[in-house]
């Protein structure tokens, strides 16, 4: 495996005419934590769905784990936003969590060792005394933290997270925190975050995203090189001034990169 | 008193509980991805198409003379080709879903009534599909529906947990490698199937009721999928039993009264969770 997890190169990305992403490059080294900030409708999720595979970029090329997305999806973790949940559906916490394996087995039913990794995702969590309990009687925040060890379950090399914290109470955020912080060691994690000094402490890389996009990645959060590109207040990072977003009229006039300098 | 006494003495009784005992088995387990799916509409359509199978199978065994075409035949083949149209037409036309399924759903009764109506002789059985004929169920339909009851225990038992996974959430399962177009098709053709085993009991109008009173009376008592199953099997035969009982004195419809006794044990069940959360 090389260092590069996911190479984004020059990608253009609308919903009908729309443009949402618009010449992303940036590239995410192996075992990096890379906090993506940007303001509501900046293409956050959007972004997160292109390097899963669930979108096609119009112009560009995402390399996800040497591999096009759709190719080693199987090997990526995704903590969506929100869940479409209808709270009559009849299942329990453990098996909310066996679905992150259920890839594992073409037929058949699910193995001991199967039962083991949610017992153990769902300790990783937090939320072992819950494994028996019906997934509509948990609260939202709880019910993020099983669908964070469904994504565990699957031992992936790459873990993305949608906003993970934005419904969970603080001292869970902290507990969770901690285990994103532990979690990285052996995996490189993609975290949006609206608020990002909660994850100052444990990011190496800012992705700042919005809407046309200008993204950079900062490397070190912690040293001089974020208070140089971005000033002294960090919280002002995911708003527009200090984000330094190339004027949408300037960037959307620009050619399209990956489409051999056709205009856009 | 009368029902048990007779259910002794006449085969053609033992064959209503038997076949009332094999719908009850696939219409539980069907029935409740149905209910927790939120697809009963889609079974619906799926229902009422069985129709054209079986105006087709009386047609071509008295117009044209193949008996071998019975209308079992008919029925299943007619419900399989409505589950894989919905199957592509839910890929394909997924915001105007409701308006497909409706075309579907009266299309298949279209083509039914008028096979039945070519049909030479007398028009016997347009009430008996419509509405049941659990009392002239033969052994061979009884070996036919033992053979469909099994393959939908296979197919659920060994996809269970993809059926699941796409039920809870397609999204994931799909980014999670599982094949949802082919599985949600999997799942209507198990409707499908069911559909037929139900339609011998209840008739086509009223096995939407069995496919769905059963399942959602034992949703509201257990939490989880399985134990939901069974409960759903277990209350889909208890009521068609009690359905078949209750008929048989008064000669009521028997497809109408096991509906209505599973209306009543619906019903049942809700007050019975109401009492439990004011307790």
């Amino acid at each position: 495996m090389s260092d590069i997890v996911i190479d984004v190169e020059d990608v253009c990305f609308a919903y009908g005419g729309q443009e949402v992403l618009h010449n992303v490059s940036f590239q995410v080294p192996a075992r990096a934590f890379v906090a993506v900030v940007g303001p509501n409708g900046g293409g956050k999720t959007t972004l997160l769905k292109l390097i899963l595979g669930e979108l096609m970029p119009r112009f560009g090329q995402v390399r996800v784990l040497d591999g096009l997305p759709q190719a080693v999806r199987q090997r990526i973790g995704y903590v969506p936003q929100s869940l479409p949940f209808d709270p009559g559906f009849p299942v329990c916490v453990r098996d909310v969590v066996l679905m992150g394996r259920v890839d594992r087995h073409r037929i058949g039913p699910y193995r001991r060792e199967d039962r083991h990794a949610a017992s153990a995702a769902l300790e990783q969590v937090g939320m072992a005394t819950f494994e028996r309990r019906p997934f509509s009687d948990l609260s939202g925040g709880q019910r993020q933290r099983v669908l964070i060890a469904q994504a565990l379950v699957s031992a992936p090399e790459l873990l993305l997270l949608d906003e993970p914290t934005a419904s969970v109470d603080p001292a869970a955020t902290s507990q969770l925190h901690a285990l994103f912080h532990a979690l990285k060691a052996d995996r490189t994690i993609i975290m949006v975050s609206h608020n990002l000094s909660a994850v100052t402490g444990h990011a190496t890389h800012v992705l700042c995203v919005n809407r046309t996009s200008d993204m950079q990645v900062l490397a070190d959060v912690a040293s001089g090189t974020v208070h140089q590109a971005f000033g002294d207040d960090m919280a002002l990072l995911q708003h527009g001034p200090s984000c330094h977003v190339i004027d949408s009229s300037t960037v959307l006039d620009t050619p399209h990169h990956g489409a051999g300098g056709a205009g856009s | 008193m009368i029902f048990l006494h007779d259910l002794l003495r006449f085969p053609f009784l033992q064959h209503a509980i038997l076949a009332g005992a094999l719908a009850a088995i696939a219409g539980g387990v069907v029935g409740s991805l149905v209910v927790v799916r939120r697809t009963t509409y889609l079974a619906g359509a799926i229902s009422h198409c069985v129709l054209a199978g079986l105006g087709l199978a009386r047609y071509l065994q008295r117009g044209c003379g193949i008996s071998w075409f019975t209308p079992m035949l008919g029925a299943s083949l007619a419900a399989l080709a409505a589950a894989v149209l919905i199957a592509w037409l839910t890929v394909r036309h997924r915001q105007r879903i409701d308006t497909a399924l409706s075309i579907v759903w009266a299309t298949g009764m279209a083509i039914g009534v008028s096979f039945l109506a070519a049909t030479p002789g007398y028009q016997d059985d347009l009430m008996s599909y419509l509405f049941g004929s659990i009392l002239l169920v033969d052994p061979a339909e009884l070996a036919m529906m033992a053979v469909l009851d099994l393959v939908v225990l296979l197919v659920v038992g060994l996809f269970y947990n993809q059926l699941l996974a796409i039920g809870f959430n397609a999204d994931h399962a799909r980014l999670r490698g599982v094949r949802v177009a082919l599985f949600e098709t999997l799942f209507l053709v198990m409707t499908a199937l069911t559909v037929v085993l139900l339609v011998k009991v209840s008739g086509i109008v009223l096995a939407l009721a069995l496919l769905t009173l059963p399942a959602a009376t034992a949703g509201l008592l257990v939490r989880r999928l399985v134990p939901m199953m069974l409960a759903a099997a277990g209350i889909c035969f208890a009521v068609t039993c009690g359905g078949l009982a209750l008929s048989y004195g008064p000669e009521w419809p028997p497809g109408a009264t096991i509906v209505e006794v599973a209306v009543v044990c619906y019903l049942a069940a809700v007050g019975i969770r109401r009492l439990r959360r004011l307790g």
